[in-house]
């Protein structure tokens, strides 16, 4: 190969590109995923590639600001990558629903670009897809999200998968006055129990580390809460455990728990999130498949004050596990058309493809 | 029992003490001659041996679930991970220092040159500052650095300070103290929370 073209096929680092089986793969399952969403009543939405920085910028934490891509505009206006559909779709959301009937569901499936560190085998490029819910305030709209993303998880048909069910008003209750929300968040982030302890005490650390199955959290959550004692938190602190074991036990009602699990340690990393928090983890990713959760205040920052609550996955990470991802790749190979010229292989491959073949003409 | 965790532990100046911390409670790891993996005597542990600097990145992958590692290397890293345990062996400090009798970096003015190993650590430590910093990496035997005049401050990790004074240098301050962790992949550990509980009990076991 001549220098000339090792000079061309060069890629930057952190860019992807995938072609035929797994790419064939990928569609199977996005459209897959398109069909369950359009199946609950959901509607497509695109998000611009790009936008103003500034929107956003109070809405990003320290970690969100450093991983995006930005850059400025011919008029000098400082530009930023869609790095979360989320927080795109909530301006556009929030800018074309004020008159609207609500509630609206909405569905979306596109890339986002987010840096990485060097030696990260993954892309800068994530592929997400996901679905909000919004202006329907409550339990009901809590229960179709989870519901929405269990069964997805299921049709998937994934290894060992777990959702693990958080709530960001748990968190948002137990901080004290002088507490530092962001430090308080990024110590549960990774569970770092000594740290939480000199921030707000080994009892409240106790309660936000809790994991375990809905038997065990109905079991524990009101001693954990006893060892806590006296405080001015405590009421806000009770409603919300309870809040969030009234809306896990209907879950139970409708759906086996085995393959899902309290944890008070998920609070959604967002900002955003202000009521209950979900992630799901699959054996063999490295990183939580999908997140979500309700967060009532984000599109009232664009003008539409009304509630949402939805999830997103992380399509790229869920593919190589999918069950239903590899069927759909090997169940239909591709024929080649019989005949003995053009036409004779073209009318060949008309017959077969309305019997569902995949046939290609030579 | 069901399959083994997968745990990394650093080849260098820790492995030692993780295979005596490990073996001390009844899960005895040998290796084979070269072999850099093995299973503990009683199947609980899958055990990789890797480069210290490297086992961040087996972890993070979810290569590795579990990792035995100090917080300097898992700052480095730039990566985050589920702190599961402190161990009691391996603590040290990481310390700016200099030759004897030099001003401390906020009294000395102007940007500082620091010579180090630990890039980020220093960065971020002289920002939060707001002292202006130029920094000098280099891969090791750092306390040349002030002696040969390429930098007049280092930061390393110092555990008895004896190779600071054989060079000529002293602790200016401390940046920050270093414990050695069990850590995990945070997915992994959703995964397999149970299994890492009953591990870290066995692990904070006296003998």
């Amino acid at each position: 190969m001549s220098p000339d073209n090792r000079q061309r096929l060069r890629t930057p680092q952190g860019t992807e590109s995938f072609f035929l089986e797994e790419a064939y793969r990928h569609r199977q399952l996005l459209r897959m995923t398109e069909d369950h969403f359009a199946s609950w009543g959901y509607l497509p939405v695109l998000t611009p590639v790009f936008d103003y920085y500034e929107t956003y910028r109070p809405l990003l934490d320290h970690s969100q600001v450093e991983r995006s891509y930005r850059f400025p505009d011919r008029e000098g206006e400082l530009l930023m990558l869609r790095s979360d559909i989320t927080l795109f779709l909530a301006k556009q959301m929030g800018l074309s629903l004020k008159d609207a009937p609500l509630p609206r569901r909405v569905y979306y499936a596109d890339s986002i670009i987010r840096h990485q560190e060097e030696e990260d085998i993954s892309s800068d490029e994530f592929f997400q897809s996901g679905a909000e819910l919004i202006g329907m305030k409550g339990r009901d709209g809590d229960l179709e999200i989870l519901m929405l993303l269990h069964d997805l998880l299921d049709a998937m048909r994934l290894p060992s998968w777990r959702m693990h069910i958080g709530s960001r008003s748990i968190l948002d209750a137990i901080m004290d006055a002088e507490a530092d929300p962001a430090e308080l968040g990024d110590l549960l982030e990774i569970r770092d129990r000594e740290g939480m302890n000199r921030l707000i005490g080994e009892e409240r650390a106790n309660l936000l580390l809790f994991i375990g199955t809905l038997d065990e959290f109905t079991e524990l959550s009101s001693e954990l809460i006893g060892a806590i004692g006296k405080s001015s938190a405590l009421p806000a602190l009770t409603a919300a455990v309870e809040d969030l074991k009234s809306l896990t036990s209907e879950l139970s009602a409708t759906v086996s728990m085995e393959n899902i699990r309290i944890d008070l340690s998920e609070h959604g990393g967002q900002p955003y999130y202000t009521g209950f928090t979900v992630r799901a983890y699959v054996d063999g990713a490295n990183s939580a498949i999908a997140s979500g959760g309700r967060y009532d205040k984000l599109l009232g920052s664009f003008g539409s004050p009304s509630p949402a609550v939805g999830f997103s996955l992380m399509m790229r990470k869920i593919e190589p596990l999918s069950e239903f991802a590899a069927d759909a790749a090997d169940e239909s190979p591709v024929k080649i058309a019989g005949g003995n010229n053009f036409a004779g292989r073209y009318r060949d491959a008309a017959q077969r493809r309305k019997n569902g073949e995949r046939v290609a003409i030579s | 029992m069901s399959k083994p965790l997968t745990i990394a532990i650093p080849k260098g100046r820790l492995l030692d003490s993780v295979v005596e911390h490990i073996s001390a409670r009844g899960m005895d790891i040998s290796f084979g001659s070269r072999k850099l993996s093995a299973v503990d005597s009683t199947g609980r542990l899958e055990v990789y041996k890797v480069k210290n600097h490297d086992l961040p990145t087996y972890v993070h992958h979810g290569i590795a679930g579990l990792g035995i590692v100090g917080d300097d290397t898992v700052a480095e890293s730039g990566h985050s991970f589920t702190r599961v345990l402190t161990l009691p062996f391996g603590e040290t400090r990481l310390c700016i220092a200099a030759q004897e009798g030099s001003l401390t970096p906020e009294k000395r003015g102007g940007t500082v040159t620091v010579a180090t190993s630990y890039v980020r650590m220093t960065r971020d430590w002289f920002h939060r500052r707001g002292i202006p910093v130029k920094i000098i990496r280099l891969g090791g035997s750092v306390e040349l650095a002030p002696v040969l005049g390429l930098a007049p401050y280092i930061v390393d990790l110092v555990e008895t300070g004896s190779t600071l004074v054989a060079n000529g240098l002293e602790i200016i301050t401390d940046l920050a103290d270093i414990k050695v962790r069990l850590i995990a992949n945070p997915a992994y550990f959703k995964l397999h929370y149970r299994e890492i509980a009953e591990l870290a009990d066995i692990m904070t076991r006296e003998t």
